[in-house]
Order: structure tokens, then sequence, then C-alpha cells
């Protein structure tokens, strides 16, 4: 009979099974768990957040457990803000903004859906500043060419 | 050269023939025989982290694999898909938590990214979808948070899911 159980594992093990995990499971159940898996998720950098697939009181609940800096790679479609990453603005009356844009400086994936042209302006100047950004998937959005010119410095 | 074979010696003492190409799809192995120049033929490869019954595991699913391609590099742009664990790396995988948990740390060790790739998965889904409780009794794994500790976190969850 093996010893080798799920605390034996070490921390990248760890990191690399959270690799296959919404941020939901991580959060809410993991986290959870015991002092030991609280602290892994405290200090796992990886996270994906998909902005389409939560609830607003769910993006609410993350912004107060991970900081942009722990964030890979993220989703946004047209109902979030993108200048500082909002509530929906059915709810922007009551809270202002969760995550600034600018904070996501460890983006390595973004994929925007149908967001506007002025955060796509915004969004643009910003990713420059993100070093090792490998992917950028724009949905139902036409590209100009000053845009284009702006994307060729990165 | 094909059919060429290399021993692999396990930490209970235990010598296993190994095609050298079956071998090679551990990271490891390859560094040791291309890198550092071990012959093929008489050496005996010394895997002190693993044990006979776990590295036999570990060459049968490397024979399984052999004409698989070869992994992609980036990490990076890797989907997250739970379910494309083909059906054969899924009976593979029907063992008790122990032996999962150490393929897990012999595929880290020998470095079989493929390996790694589907047991870490395979805990994934054990994980999905569970109440923190329900992974608990999963893994058998102690709340050590004190009734305050615990307290806070319910709190904190409760006024998050108030709007």
């Amino acid at each position: 009979m093996s010893t080798k159980n799920f605390l034996s594992l070490p921390v990248e093990i760890v990191y690399l099974i959270f690799d296959n995990l919404d941020i939901h499971d991580i959060i809410h159940s993991v986290r959870r768990v015991s002092k030991h898996f609280y602290r892994i998720t405290n200090s796992y950098n990886r996270y994906q957040l998909n902005m389409c697939s939560l609830k607003a009181s769910a993006v609410k609940l993350l912004s107060h457990r991970i900081y942009p800096e722990q964030i890979v790679s993220l989703i946004v479609n047209k109902y979030y803000d993108l200048n500082r990453i909002d509530l929906p603005l059915s709810m922007s009356g009551t809270r202002g903004s969760i995550y600034d844009i600018s904070k996501f400086i460890n983006l390595q994936n973004l994929t925007l859906d149908n967001v506007n042209e002025n955060d796509m302006q915004k969004l643009f100047e910003h990713i420059s500043l993100c070093k090792n950004m490998v992917k950028l998937i724009i949905e139902g959005f036409t590209v100009t060419s000053q845009q284009i010119s702006c994307l060729n410095n990165l | 050269m094909a059919g060429n074979k290399i021993k692999l010696q396990s930490n209970d003492g235990d010598t296993f023939d190994v095609d050298v190409e079956i071998a090679k799809q551990s990271a490891t192995i390859k560094t040791m025989l291309e890198d550092l120049g071990m012959s093929e033929e008489d050496d005996v490869i010394p895997l002190p982290n693993v044990n006979s019954a776990i590295l036999k595991k570990v060459i049968q699913w490397a024979t399984h694999h052999k004409d698989d391609p070869p992994p992609p590099e980036d990490d990076e742009n890797r989907e997250k898909n739970l379910s494309d664990i083909s059906s054969w790396d899924q009976d593979f995988l029907k063992v008790d938590q122990g032996t999962l948990f150490e393929l897990i740390l012999a595929a880290n060790y020998l470095d079989i990214k493929g390996l790694l790739d589907v047991t870490c998965k395979t805990v994934a889904n054990m994980i999905k979808g569970r109440t923190p409780e329900e992974i608990r009794r999963q893994f058998n794994i102690k709340n050590d948070f004190t009734p305050q500790e615990e307290e806070q976190i319910k709190k904190e969850n409760e006024w998050c899911e108030e709007k």
C-alpha cells in the first residue's frame, strides 16, 4: 500500500493540477479544504479568468481573493468596461472598478468578445506593457490600421 | 537504432529491459543517454526515486504511447479540456490513489510530459465541481482550520453572495 497522498505532492505539481481547474473550483472549494491548500491558492499565479462565465458577485468575490498579477489568461466581453475591468453596467452604479486592466501585468492570453472601440484602444495601449503576452483573440470587432501599428510595437 | 535496449533499475533493485526509443519519452533518461554520453549496451540506469511497481506502470504507459507525436512546447496555450483523456489512459489510471500520486511523482522525476499531463488532469477531475468537504473526503485530508478561521472564511463568502 502506497503512503503517497495529495499532501505529499510538491507545490509545483499542485500548480499543474490547478492549471486544469477553473478559478471557481480553486477559490471556492480547494482554498477552503485546509490551511495547506489555502496557502497554495494564494501563491498560485496562473489563474485563468473568464469574465463571461461569471456573475458579477463572483467577480467581486475573486477580486478580494486574488491579485491581477496572478492572472495569466483573461476573457472579457462587451459587458465589461475594459478601461477598468468592471462590473456589468447594470451594477456599476453601486460599485466602482474591481480590476484595473493596467495591473494585469502577467497576462499571456487575452480574449475580447465584442468590446467597444474606446475600450479596445485603451487596451491596446496597455497590452504593450504585458511582456509575456502570447495570444490575443478578438471577436466581433474590426481592427483599424492605427490599432494594427499599435500592435506591431508589441 | 531500432531494437536497442537499455536497462532501467528501480529503487528496490529490479531491472527492466526497455527499448531505447520507448525509454526516451522520459526527458530525464534521454538527457542521460544523449548529453551525458551513457552507453546504451551495458550500463544500467538507476532510478532511485521509482519503485518496481510504479516503474512497470510507467513502462507500460510509455510502450502504449511510443508512437505519439511529441507534445507541443507552448504550455501556456493549452486548453483546459478535462474530457480529452483517451479511454486507454482512463483505464490505465483506474488505480488506487496512492498509485496515482506515485505515478505523478515518477512522471515528474522522469520528465514524461504526456504522463504528467494526464495524471494531473485525472486528479483535477476528482476535484472539479466538489465542495470542500467532498474534496477532504475524496483525498482523506484533515480540516485544520480553527472554528474561528472557518467562520471567517464562511463570512467572506456570504458577504460576497449578498449582492
